[in-house]
Parts: structure tokens; C-alpha cells; sequence
């Protein structure tokens, strides 16, 4: 009898400790989408239109901050992607050596944000502590790009959420506890269409609850 | 003249009573004593603002949440008798170094002294800085007990009693450099991604 009890505590112990370490440590993640209430997950660039990429988190607890990188690829172009204007574009005219994607503007949320999304990657904090529930986007950071090339032709661009050198993919709740459960989620810029849902993840998560 | 001896005998007698009359119900601070529940050394993040860890939800390293560092203060008189209805705005916390920087009434404890002379602090600390070792003062006095064993550090990296645009550039450039325990809110060892939550959190704030 004391056995089985005993059996039984260790049991609840486990499961207890497990459930604890779930309600600390939402699953989450963090998405390239192309508009901020994160459900477009792709779009087709239009020559000389800034696209504002929106950097969002998902997760179903409070958001206190995050850390992540961007790593752009593209199997059809080898040189880099995305950045500044290079020294001899006269726009709307560059070499093709220069990206064919400008960086108009990066413009982070939260109060204290150290580093950059695409080479050292961002590690950010809000002032005030953001709620993730009910499939709420937050959202981490606003990057302007402007396809100057014809890539019409047919580059095919896919933005990674990757783990931040530093810190890893990481989200931390309102105590400042770090919650590495986190997914990284990719936007494509090109002209194929990715399938994607029209509803954001938190939303879709809503419909099984 | 054995009159004269034992008249004298009583005027020494009365003025020792007198003056030992007199002490009594001033604290004395090798009579009083402070206690912390923590049997470990604990961090505790203070804010100008109040908002930092209170003394029973500090931190213990590495990165160990809500220690309970409860400070009791007995307060005796010169005789070791406890003193009742001490009061709170009398007693308050500095550091061993005296680096932290208090706001006015920062630190005191949390309410008059008890029947048993005892009175505790637990709320967080209005203060800003950083300060290594806790020594409980009483009526202007310090206790002259060892200090507690007990590490503060602040958002208020700069010491100005505000948490402003110069606290950020010290932070980040703690962040990028060798580690540094005044930066490390969140005591685990490193600077990551808690230290920036908790400095974000507490940005623009200052006294009340």
C-alpha cells in the first residue's frame, strides 16, 4: 500500500513538474509576415514598392521580450539580399552587384533593443508587458525594403527566423524567465505563391480549443 | 564622616540609576541585532521607483527566483531591553560600501517595532546604484554587527536616481563587454536576454 502510494506520489511529482515547466514556458513563434496581424506569409514584389516585413510573435503568455536573427536566402541569387543602397546606385538605377533589395528602415517595438536583424541579431525588451494571448500578434519589428532590380524575373527570396547567435531563439515572459520552445517561422518574397493560412497561428489554435 | 562616605555612596548610586534610566528606550546599536532569512548570499534588483525585487522574492545565484531574504531588526536598548513602537521611518538599509543611493525614506522598514522590539524589511527598495553588503541603521546609528550578507545592483546603473537614455548606453556596453555583476539583474552568471527585459521594464522611471 505505502508502495503504490508512494509510486503515486512520484507520479504527480512528474507530471506536476511537467505541467509547471508547460505553463511557464508557452511553445511559440516567430514569423516573417508581410502584414502585422501575421497571417501573410508571402508576396510578390512589385518593382520600385517598398515591402514592410513585419517580425511577430505568437505564443499564448506574457511576452516580456525575444531574441532572433534573419537570415536571408535565395537558391537563385548568391550575392547579398537585402541591404543599404551601395555606393553607386544612382536610384532608382544600381549595379547588379548592389542588393536587389534596398533597406529603407528598421524600426524595433520595445523599449530596449540591442543589435541588428540581419547581422548580429536582435535581442529586445518592451517597457511594459505585452499579452500573447488569444492569438494576439505581437509585434517585434518593422523592416522597409524596396526592390529596385527587376526580380520580377524571378528571384525567389525566403526571410528565416533563425536563433540569434548570442542567445538562441528565444522568448522571455514578463518575469524575465528565457523560454527557448520557440519555432522560427519563414516569409517569402517571389513570385511563386506559398500556400499559407489565412488565419494567424494563435487564431488557428483558438479553433481546436 | 562614615555619613559623609554613604551620602556620597548614594549620589554616585542615583546618578548611575539616572543615567542608566535615561538610556533606556534609545536603541543601542551593539544591543540591537538584524537577521536575513536567506542562509546564502541573495541579489536583490532595486528600482527608483519601487519596482525591483522585494527582500523576500530576491534572487540566489545562479539565476534562483523568490529566495526569501527577509531582514529582522531587534531593537534594544542599552540594557538589552526591546524597545516597542521603534519607529519604521527611524530604521532603514544602506550598503556596507554606502554606493547604493536611496530615495528619501528608500529603505525604511516595513512598520514600527513589536512588543518583542522587532520590526522587518521586506518591500522593495526605492534606491538606484549598486552595493555589496547590508547594514541596518537605527536612529542614525549603524548596527555594529558584521554586515548581511546581501549584493544590490539597480537599472539606475549610473546612479542618478532615474533610469534614463545613459543607463542604456552603460548597459549595452556592459552587454558587449567582459560580465559585470552590476548589469547581471536577473544573478545568473551572464548578461542575456533577462537583464534587457528587466532594464526595459524599468526604463524612464525615478523617485516618487
Amino acid at each position: 500500500m505505502l508502495k503504490s502510494l508512494s509510486a503515486l506520489a512520484v507520479i504527480a511529482a512528474i507530471l506536476g513538474s511537467f505541467g509547471m515547466a508547460l505553463a511557464q514556458c508557452a511553445p511559440a513563434t516567430i514569423g516573417v509576415y508581410f502584414d502585422a496581424g501575421g497571417t501573410a506569409q508571402s508576396v510578390a514584389p512589385i518593382q520600385h514598392q517598398n515591402l514592410v516585413m513585419y517580425v511577430v510573435l505568437f505564443a499564448e503568455a506574457p511576452i516580456g521580450g525575444a531574441a532572433w536573427q534573419l537570415e536571408v536566402t535565395s537558391s537563385q541569387y548568391s550575392g547579398q539580399l537585402i541591404g543599404p543602397a551601395g555606393p553607386n546606385c544612382q536610384p532608382p538605377y544600381c549595379s547588379y552587384q548592389d542588393p536587389p533589395f534596398w533597406l529603407m528602415g528598421l524600426q524595433s517595438e520595445g523599449a530596449v533593443c540591442l543589435g541588428d536583424p540581419f547581422e548580429s541579431g536582435v535581442r529586445q525588451g518592451f517597457g511594459t508587458c505585452m499579452s500573447g494571448y488569444f492569438g494576439v500578434p505581437i509585434l517585434l519589428y518593422t523592416i522597409i525594403i524596396h526592390p529596385w532590380a527587376d526580380i520580377l524575373g524571378g528571384i525567389e527570396v525566403d526571410v528565416n527566423v533563425v536563433p540569434e547567435d548570442y542567445e538562441g531563439l528565444v522568448y522571455a515572459d514578463c518575469s524575465a524567465q528565457i523560454c527557448d520552445n520557440v519555432v522560427g517561422l519563414t516569409g517569402h518574397i517571389g513570385t511563386t505563391v506559398i500556400a499559407t493560412e489565412s488565419d494567424s497561428w494563435g487564431g488557428l489554435k483558438a479553433l481546436y480549443r | 564622616m562614615v555619613r559623609r562616605k554613604l551620602m556620597g555612596l548614594l549620589v554616585c548610586g542615583l546618578v548611575l540609576g539616572l543615567a542608566s534610566f535615561a538610556w533606556a528606550g534609545v536603541p543601542d546599536p551593539d544591543m540591537s541585532t538584524a537577521t536575513t532569512a536567506a542562509g546564502q548570499q541573495v541579489s536583490v534588483m532595486v528600482n527608483p521607483d519601487g519596482n525591483g525585487f522585494a527582500l523576500n522574492a530576491c534572487m540566489a545565484y545562479p539565476g534562483v527566483t523568490d529566495v526569501d531574504a527577509t531582514i529582522t531588526v531587534t531593537v534594544n536598548d542599552i540594557n538589552g531591553d526591546p524597545i516597542f513602537l521603534y519607529p519604521a521611518t527611524d530604521m532603514w538599509l544602506e550598503s556596507e560600501s554606502k554606493a547604493l543611493v536611496l530615495c528619501p525614506g528608500g529603505s525604511n522598514a516595513d512598520a514600527d517595532t513589536d512588543i518583542s522590539g522587532q520590526s522587518t524589511f521586506t518591500n522593495p527598495l526605492f534606491a538606484g546604484c549598486q552595493g555589496s553588503g547590508v547594514v541596518v541603521v537605527i536612529n542614525s546609528q549603524a548596527l555594529t554587527q558584521p554586515a548581511l550578507n546581501m549584493l544590490f545592483n539597480s537599472p539606475d546603473i549610473d546612479c542618478s536616481k532615474t533610469v534614463d537614455l545613459t543607463d542604456v548606453v552603460l548597459f549595452a556596453q556592459d552587454y558587449y563587454g567582459s560580465y559585470q555583476y552590476r548589469c547581471d539583474f536577473y544573478w545568473d552568471g551572464v548578461l542575456n536576454l533577462s537583464d534587457i527585459v528587466l532594464m526595459a521594464q524599468n526604463l524612464s522611471t525615478g523617485c516618487p
